[in-house]
């Protein structure tokens, strides 16, 4: 697991889940909160995105808007507690972030 | 059920008033018998004036944990069991999408009807020694820059002159003092204009199991919410809460409204008023987030809602009333003793008091603003300092981890950091900060081309936004120059004059949404 292709993951889950599809605009700055593209329903599915695909549980304390408000954001946050909690990371995640 | 029948020892209407106190008490709330009360305890001579006849109807009937060490303090657990209050295990709170969390009290409290728990606070007061005088206060005497008592009119009609030597304005909503201008102006806190509606039902069906009788919160959009809150075992008061906007969207009438939030505010507050009768008439508030600055000054100050009132979502009200009135009854006594020290001694309190409705300003923008992130908050390592807060205790000398977390999510956002450094970000920096309370403004925009442009999108032509937004722009221009700052705003139906805002920076845009 390495931060590009985390990026990737979570560009085309936001892109096909949450924007339907029309995700020409999504950089890694976009204000996810903001601009309503992550409500308290996304949250729930973009949770469980994280822990099928990356097998990286959020605790419930990192569950903040700073971690949340952008990509580029999550993707820190992500690879942190992949890196802080390696039980709970997939196989033994790439340590290279 | 003694008290009810019991008959009272009312000395109501029969004091004479003398000329002098040591402290006048303007106000028989929670603030003035609270404050009249601890400040009888400490030996001064008190008189409290309060215009209604008690009891009288007041909104407000769900206490946090530091009303009950107060009231615990005060002895009066067995009355207040007696009059069929009701213990309050804590507070449910029920979003859209099953989004649901509780946070327990902290310590003993209660739900009450507030005629008559405000009925018993007052009389206690009067047991204590208070005298108590049923007329208003007309206008404040004053000395050399020094408050040194008041004139005022009895319910019989007898006006009279009566000096103290510190006075107390818990005039409630009436801000006595800010209106004799004393006091500084009473300011909207920015854009918070929200209309209540709430009356008393019986029939509600009651929470099971541990929640039973907690205060149940429901909430819908962005300040729309509901309270159901049980003030006896055949009681609920319940309340509905919507943006002056979208009430008038609704009929603009408080029964039309009232009906609009049984029905679609939450199912389960449908389902649980389904079969409830309306008991009292309705009760109406407007536009009711104030506060007043400064609030206190030479031989007097204010206490509770007559310098600052918060959105009630967390009930903090009387609580806070009762809190600042201990913290008035040590700064006056203090002050009396030693007169040299008592501007130092109004500073420490007014730090004091800004220091919790701060803290629970900030609680209450962060649950709506991040309604979803607030209930992952009580679960997480911040739980207990939620607990904590929503308990009253937002007066700490330092802020819990909690308060510190939420602040930084409350100003910080990628659309600053687009932003370059400088004047121009720290007033977006501001405007975000302050925008969730902006009700009626769709959008803000930075123009930075030629000194500092804020060009707002308004979503109506409506005299009272312009009137929070002068006021705004006020407080930036004294926070941050008048230099090169300008503020433009734009209704729907001139929004074509509007310059291209192609270079300018997007702070917020709800237009997107």
């Amino acid at each position: 697991m390495d931060v590009k292709s985390v990026n990737q993951a979570l560009k085309g889950f936001i892109t096909d889940k949450l924007l339907h599809g029309d995700g020409a605009e999504l950089t890694d700055h976009t204000p996810l909160l903001e601009w309503g593209i992550v409500d308290s329903l996304a949250m729930v599915s973009l949770l469980t995105f994280v822990q099928t695909s990356f097998g990286v549980t959020i605790p419930d304390d990192e569950v903040s808007p700073r971690n949340f408000q952008s990509i580029e954001a999550l993707q820190n946050l992500i690879m942190r507690v992949a890196r802080d909690r390696p039980e709970g990371a997939d196989g033994g995640a790439d340590q290279g972030a | 059920m003694l008290l009810e029948t019991a008959p009272r020892v009312r000395t109501e209407g029969q004091t004479k008033v003398r000329d002098h106190y040591d402290v006048i008490v303007i106000g028989g709330g929670p603030a003035g018998s609270g404050s009249a009360m601890l400040l009888a305890e400490r030996g001064l001579s008190v008189l409290m004036l309060e215009k209604d006849q008690f009891p009288r109807y007041h909104v407000g009937e769900s206490l946090t944990g530091t009303a009950g060490d107060f009231i615990t303090r005060a002895g009066l657990n067995e009355q207040m069991a007696a009059l069929d209050f009701v213990p309050k295990p804590g507070v449910k709170v029920v979003g859209r999408e099953g989004a649901e969390f509780f946070v327990p009290v902290l310590r003993p409290t209660w739900q009450v009807r507030r005629a008559e728990f405000d009925h018993l606070l007052l009389d206690l007061a009067i047991s204590k020694g208070v005298e108590h005088v049923r007329g208003a206060a007309k206008s404040v005497l004053s000395e050399a820059g020094r408050v040194t008592g008041i004139t005022m009119t009895t319910a019989e009609g007898d006006d009279r002159v009566v000096h103290a030597s510190f006075v107390i304005d818990a005039s409630g909503q009436s801000v006595f003092m800010s209106r004799q201008e004393i006091a500084g102006p009473r300011r909207v806190a920015a854009f918070n204009r929200q209309i209540a509606l709430y009356s008393q039902f019986s029939g509600v069906v009651p929470d099971v199991g541990v929640q039973h009788n907690s205060t149940v919160i429901f909430y819908r959009d962005t300040y729309h919410w509901a309270w159901l809150i049980p003030v006896s075992s055949e009681l609920v008061s319940i309340g509905v809460v919507l943006p002056t906007s979208s009430y008038k969207l609704r009929g603009g009438t408080s029964k039309g409204a009232m009906a609009w939030g049984l029905e679609h505010l939450h199912p389960e507050l449908t389902q649980r008023a389904s079969g409830a009768t309306q008991v009292e008439g309705m009760h109406v508030s407007r536009n009711y987030s104030y506060r007043v600055d400064p609030f206190a000054g030479p031989g007097w100050l204010c206490v509770g809602d007559s310098h600052c009132f918060t959105d009630p979502i967390f009930s903090f009200g009387a609580s806070f009333a009762l809190t600042e009135a201990q913290a008035a009854t040590d700064t006056i006594v203090a002050a009396l003793a030693n007169p040299t020290a008592e501007p130092e001694l109004l500073q420490t309190y007014a730090d004091y008091c800004n220091r919790g409705q701060g803290r629970a300003a900030e609680l209450i923008r962060y649950f709506w603003k991040f309604p979803a992130f607030f209930a992952y908050m009580t679960k997480g390592q911040y739980g207990d300092d939620l607990v904590r807060l929503l308990a009253g205790d937002c007066f700490t000398p330092e802020p819990l981890a909690a308060t510190v977390e939420m602040k930084k999510s409350l100003q910080d956002s990628p659309l600053l950091h687009r932003i370059p450094e400088g004047r121009g970000r720290d007033i977006a920096a501001r405007i975000y900060e302050r925008f969730d309370f902006f009700q009626g403004v769709d959008a803000a925009f930075l123009d930075l081309s030629e000194g500092v442009m804020i060009y707002f999108i308004l979503a109506e032509d409506d005299i009272d936004l312009y009137d929070s937004l002068r006021d705004f722009e006020e407080q930036l221009v004294s926070d941050f120059g008048r230099d090169e700052l300008a503020v433009l705003s734009f209704t729907p139906d001139i929004i074509e004059a509007m310059p291209p805002l192609d270079d300018a920076y997007t702070i917020v845009d709800r237009r997107r949404q």
